[in-house]
């Protein structure tokens, strides 16, 4: 059995880490949690049936991750993004001076790019947040997001198109010309 | 159709999620408007562009942490992290040899005393099996008997101090848990190996990961283990020459 959990263990903690560390978009905790769900993983392994074991991890991880949220005080964060001009503030405060020469794509696969990203994912409120996470950054279809938040497919939609709106808003200083 | 309405499900058209109708109407609108156009093509970039950022670098310290708690968690298995935090395991190799030395002895006892008497080797390992279990129970009988005379504590048996017999206990405890955890961690190098990599292959890097680790615990072990039977037995200078002599 343990050979089991080293396998599962290798396969799927950078997808797990993944998770937490754009719902988090804090490197310490992030690890801590990811440490924690293949803890809770390795407790319930006997009851966790193979072919689930990814969509367990990764419910667990949100779980995990939205309670560290709640723990949080970003509703200043919140309330800052819903001013007026908030988003402009936001996106200039996440990239500082934007260079609007336009480059290849390639020239943004950088980490730096990654985190700025993150930061920008992390600006969006939790449902949105998650709902992209899990769509765009993991690439879940919307049937398993559906079971794994326990919301209706059309609320799982919806969450991901308005997130979507909200971080074009927050990235746009980077792509336009 | 207003701009503000098609900028509003432009998520969703790129989805393919809004039904026919409305479909036609929002690509009739964007066949005529340029800043709607140019608010599309920003849409696919940005869904695009966090299509292909790289993933995360994962800490190694995740891995090394998570088989650190399970192992010291009560369940099964007991595995033990590979980092350098383990140099505190013992020589396998002297336990193992231990361990593969006996049962090469049995199984040569059983050969020689078969050829010996001509007798099958079921025969001889029923035959050991039921002297085994005699002595088993002839054990049990005089252990009950010692357990019925009234026990003196060790400490009052050798003048030893019960602290100093504790110290020694859990001294020889350690040395067994290192050996254990030597166990344990070829256990995991093993599990760690790819199949592919073939039996020798890997028979010689799970002992030369154990080697490695050798030189620094065995000192440590045999240490703790003297160190227990000095203070036990109170005859520090049999001892040394006995590790003299060996």
């Amino acid at each position: 059995m343990h050979e089991q959990f080293i396998a599962i263990l290798k396969q799927y903690q950078r997808q797990v880490y993944k998770l937490a560390i754009y719902m988090l978009n804090d490197e310490e905790e992030a690890k801590d949690v990811t440490q924690e769900a293949f803890l809770k993983a390795w407790q319930f392994f006997e009851t966790i049936r193979k072919e689930t074991t990814k969509a367990w991890l990764l419910k667990t991880t949100t779980n995990l991750c939205i309670d560290r949220l709640r723990r949080r005080k970003f509703q200043s964060a919140w309330n800052e993004f819903n001013n007026e001009d908030g988003d402009v503030e936001i996106g200039n405060k996440i990239f500082g001076v934007i260079d609007k020469t336009p480059g290849p794509l390639e020239q943004c696969l950088k980490q730096e790019t990654r985190e700025l990203v993150q930061k920008a994912i992390a600006q969006l409120p939790q449902d949105y947040r998650i709902a992209i996470v899990l769509r765009d950054i993991e690439e879940l279809n919307y049937e398993d997001i559906s079971v794994m938040l326990n919301l209706p497919i059309g609320t799982v939609k919806s969450n991901i198109f308005r997130g979507r709106r909200m971080l074009k808003k927050i990235l746009r200083p980077m792509f336009e010309v | 159709m207003h701009c503000e309405i098609v900028q509003n499900i432009l998520e969703e058209y790129l989805e393919d999620e809004l039904d026919e109708n409305f479909r036609r109407e929002v690509e009739s609108h964007l066949q005529s408007c340029s800043y709607c156009q140019r608010e599309l093509v920003m849409t696919e970039r940005i869904a695009n562009f966090i299509s292909v950022i790289p993933d995360p670098q994962v800490p190694e310290e995740i891995y090394e942490n998570v088989i650190t708690q399970v192992c010291a968690s009560q369940k099964q298995p007991t595995i033990i992290p590979l980092n350098k935090g383990v140099a505190l395991a013992a020589s396998c190799q002297w336990h193992r040899g231990l361990f593969s030395g006996i049962t090469d002895a049995l199984r040569g006892g059983i050969r020689h005393i078969g050829d010996r008497f001509a007798m099958k080797k079921w025969q001889v390992a029923a035959a050991m099996a039921s002297l085994l279990l005699l002595f088993a129970i002839l054990g049990g009988y005089y252990i009950r008997q010692k357990a019925t005379v009234p026990k003196q504590s060790y400490a009052t048996e050798t003048d030893i101090d019960p602290q100093q017999v504790a110290m020694a206990v859990e001294d020889i405890k350690f040395a067994l848990s290192i050996v254990q955890a030597a166990t344990r961690k070829t256990e995991l190098i093993l599990a760690q190996l790819p199949y592919e990599m073939g039996i020798d292959t890997a028979t010689q890097k799970a002992f030369d990961t154990v080697r490695e680790v050798d030189a620094k615990a065995s000192k440590s072990v045999l240490d703790a283990i003297r160190k227990g039977l000095v203070i036990l037995t109170k005859s520090r200078s049999i001892l040394e020459i006995k590790t003299n002599k060996s």
